[in-house]
């Protein structure tokens, strides 16, 4: 249930996903372990999709401003 | 009286200023359509029916003693139920604030107060304005389909008159999706032009609070109320705040609007949305605007960048109460929450450094070609049944609604610049359609002009659904 576009084939093991949150804190029941290790998978498709362009000469935005600087 | 609540705000106002009603007139003929229609549409969280016959009271006796304060006075509001009002609940939507009440006002809440508006009630929102529960409020154009979210009772409230203006939030399109299913104006302002602070954030670096209305005039007064810088808000804009509505009718003649086709006229742009803003295009061309074709292949970046940011930004806050609460949240908004914890930091940075790209070519863009505004359908299709929110498009698109609604969004929430949404039509199942006008960072006047110069040779705010038990 998100609003990403990217898929993934490669699916993640979920014994790899469980370590993560468990690491975390993160308490998982079996049903949110399974959904979070396919949008995970899917998740980490979409870095394909987000350096798409050549970034290399762009600096993140680390604090938002609308202005359009000259 | 119910006829009052027909009346757009800048109609009421003028009333309001002649005395020819009171602010008690209006507050309690917004009452009764609550009461008409909240067991249908569930728009509001909280209604604060005496409050506003108190707030109503002392602003017929300031008018009365030649002390209006503007033409917001008297007026009746809603809030979107994320925004903190003091001494009054506050739960974003969420079991997780069940029962908080806030010590303070949003700054937002605070300026509507000092103009002088009427708040009726506190607005149904998403569950922290993730937009991925299903509170229950229902569209009244179609009781069965998705209403939009996440400011979704301010947009409902709106629609069905129980309010005259609401405010909602907007990280990836919360504010313009809701005007856009219910066939209102919303205005997702420019980054910084309005302040946040007091209002529960989902992301911060996307998160913009703003107007839904029933016209463009009414927008730019509920705009002019709240836009200005806040010490409160470390994001809000040292900018200074001109008259939003002193050009509101200079018409669209010598406007340059740019149109880009391959990402926002691509196939998931449903034939009946497509000619309703083919048509805009052409009014435009015909009233005097010059329409130039753009190309903005960067566009192609914006969905998986803006969703990397919103689930890392949104998880940070959410941090601790996942932990303490966590079973108090709805099932799909703590997926999200557990989905953005795993996200690494160097995805997050370089979804920042697409969106760096992304602005920058945008800005690009506005600059070579010298346009005001850009335009294209707020969503590519009209809404959908809730139960198919969330599954493959029936028409063969390969992607869900949901997807396809935010497509059209997320771009303006990266570059900060203002958005409009205004009503174009229906479908031919009489669904509202609305097209999106994006313009140059703080210069909301000039997407207002052109918003306006549309809407005054239409009646589409006119048109009410009926809401039946």
């Amino acid at each position: 249930m998100g609003y990403g576009r990217a898929t993934s084939t490669e699916k993640l093991d979920p014994k790899v996903v469980q370590a993560l949150a468990q690491r975390l804190g993160l308490k998982l029941s079996s049903e949110e372990l399974k959904a979070l290790t396919a949008s995970l998978s899917n998740q980490l498709a979409a870095i394909k999709a987000i350096e798409r362009f050549d970034l290399k000469h762009t600096v993140p935005v680390l604090r938002m401003d609308a202005r359009w600087h000259e | 009286m119910n006829e009052l609540t027909e009346l757009a705000i800048t109609e009421a106002s003028e009333l309001l200023a002649r005395r020819s009603i009171s602010a008690v007139d209006l507050a309690q003929a917004t009452l009764r359509r609550i009461e008409e229609t909240e067991p249908v549409v569930h728009a509001y969280a909280t209604v604060l029916a005496e409050g506003a016959l108190n707030a109503a009271r002392q602003a017929d006796a300031e008018i009365a003693e030649g002390r209006r304060r503007g033409p917001l006075h008297g007026i009746p509001v809603a809030v979107k139920d994320n925004m903190y009002t003091r001494g009054i609940p506050t739960e974003g939507g969420s079991r997780v604030l069940e029962d908080f009440v806030p010590a303070y006002d949003a700054t937002v809440v605070d300026l509507l107060t000092k103009a002088g508006a009427v708040l009726m009630g506190k607005t149904v929102c998403h569950e922290f304005a993730y937009g991925v529960n299903e509170p229950p409020t229902r569209t009244p154009w179609d009781l069965t389909c998705y209403p939009g979210g996440s400011s979704i009772g301010s947009g409902v409230a709106v629609t069905v008159r129980s309010a005259f203006g609401a405010l909602g939030s907007d990280t990836g399109g919360s504010i313009r999706i809701p005007a856009f299913i219910n066939g209102i104006v919303g205005l997702k302002p420019t980054y910084g032009r309005v302040s946040s602070y007091g209002v529960l954030p989902l992301a911060w670096s996307l998160d913009h609070v703003g107007p839904l209305t029933r016209t463009v005039k009414d927008c730019a007064l509920l705009l002019q109320a709240i836009a200005g810088r806040d010490p409160n808000d470390p994001n809000s804009a040292d900018e200074p705040v001109p008259d939003f509505s002193a050009d509101i009718e200079a018409g669209a003649r010598g406007m340059r609007i740019g149109i880009e086709r391959e990402y926002f006229f691509y196939e998931g742009v449903t034939d009946d949305v497509r000619l309703a803003v083919e048509r805009v295009i052409s009014e435009y061309a015909q009233q005097g605007a010059e329409i130039i074709e753009v190309k903005l292949p960067e566009l192609e970046v914006t969905p998986d960048t803006l969703f990397t940011i919103m689930l890392a930004e949104a998880s940070t806050y959410h941090r601790q109460m996942l932990r303490e609460h966590g079973d108090r949240y709805d099932p799909a908004t703590r997926a999200n929450l557990q989905l953005g914890e795993l996200i690494p930091a160097t995805h997050y940075l370089s979804a920042q450094r697409a969106r760096a790209l992304f602005r920058s070519a945008m800005a690009a863009l506005f600059k070579s070609q010298r346009l005001d505004a850009m335009l294209w359908p707020t969503m590519p299709l009209t809404t959908v049944p809730l139960a198919d929110l969330y599954s493959p498009r029936k028409d063969g698109i390969a992607e869900t609604p949901m997807v396809s609604y935010i497509h059209h969004t997320f771009s303006a929430n990266l570059t900060g610049q203002p958005a409009i949404s205004v009503p174009c039509g229906f479908s031919g199942s009489g669904l509202p359609i609305g097209f999106q006008l994006i313009g140059r960072p703080f210069a909301e006047a000039t997407i207002f002009r052109l918003a306006r110069a549309y809407e005054r040779e239409h009646d589409w705010f006119t048109r009410k659904p009926a809401v039946k038990h």
